[in-house]
């Protein structure tokens, strides 16, 4: 099974902590991401989503000139960039979130969505199972044909019998 | 396995009129928790707004009004419409909204969401037939070795 590395996403949009919410928003509109990854260095801390900021273009309480740390998910889940693809899904399956970072030593280098990983595990499955279906089918028609000509057979191979 | 629309659909959508502002479009969201709204006008969906529309919309400050911000990527599929159908279409155009109609009407609709959804179920499927098959398989090599061995020979045919 591939690595979680083969469908990543790089290039990911990130700010720094300092950052505020109107450069999120800025970043988020240029960008077809859909989220923006919060580092410190170059570790991610937080995740803010489309979502978050739609909240905050409605809501009084936070202006859009505080700090991004105010509305950022955090912490996040971080998939190591070794993950075979079958780990990351069971990861998916308890966290339920849609976006991971992915790392490498602690350092932000990708992204991945949910949509991806279940796309391409739906994808190896098929490619598996068309192959073993095919294999499948020969030896039981071999199978299938011994039985049928088994009489036949023993004539001409006696060892058979 | 033939999955159709109607089966992986959302009944329940969420529209808003093209007159409508801005923040009420926000509001509505953020109240539904859902990404993404339809756009209608006399009962006929014309186009989505999404949350990166109102995000860009707010910040450029084009327009106050859904109908200066919404787009027209989606699609209006039938009921019957397959799932390799919409799957095709996600991949390759990157069309992720199906308004789902059914002689004119509106009966709901498919997002990206409900594709994942249908896709983890699919697995699965794929998956249990794939053990099922290797059960049978299996069951029938043993069969055919039994038959073949000193032992099965004196059973089957004396």
């Amino acid at each position: 099974m591939a690595k979680i590395s083969k469908i990543m996403i790089a290039n990911v949009p990130t700010l720094k902590k300092e950052a505020k919410i109107s450069d999120a928003a800025k970043l988020m509109a240029s960008k077809p991401h859909g989220c923006v990854v919060i580092v410190e260095g170059k570790k991610p801390i937080g995740i803010i989503t489309e979502s978050d900021i739609v909240k905050n273009l409605i809501s009084k309480k936070t202006n859009p000139g505080k700090n991004v740390t105010k509305i950022m998910s955090s912490p996040v889940t971080n998939i190591d960039i070794n993950t075979k693809i079958e780990k990351a899904n069971k990861i998916i399956d308890t966290k339920h979130f849609r976006r991971y970072p992915i790392v490498q030593n602690e350092n932000l280098v990708g992204l991945v969505t949910e949509n991806r990983v279940v796309q391409e595990i739906n994808d190896n499955i098929k490619f598996h199972r068309n192959i073993q279906n095919a294999v499948l089918i020969l030896f039981v028609i071999f199978e299938f044909a011994i039985f049928v000509l088994y009489e036949y057979l023993i004539k001409f191979f006696p060892f058979l019998r | 396995m033939m999955i159709k629309a109607r089966a992986i659909m959302t009944e329940n959508v969420i529209t808003i009129n093209d007159s409508a502002t801005l923040t009420e479009a926000s509001r509505l969201m953020v109240n539904k928790h859902v990404k993404s709204l339809l756009v209608m006008k006399n009962k006929t969906p014309i186009a989505v707004v999404t949350q990166n529309d109102l995000i860009k919309g707010s910040l450029n400050k084009i327009s106050s009004k859904v109908k200066g911000v919404m787009n027209k990527k989606f699609l209006v599929v039938e009921p019957d419409a397959s799932y390799a159908y919409l799957i095709k279409k996600l991949k390759n155009e990157k069309i992720g909204k199906f308004p789902v109609v059914e002689n004119n009407n509106l009966v709901g609709i498919i997002t990206e969401t409900d594709l994942v959804e249908a896709t983890r179920d699919f697995t699965k499927f794929h998956q249990i037939m794939q053990e099922v098959i290797l059960t049978v398989f299996g069951l029938m090599t043993a069969f055919f070795l039994f038959f073949f061995s000193p032992l099965g020979q004196s059973i089957f045919r004396g």
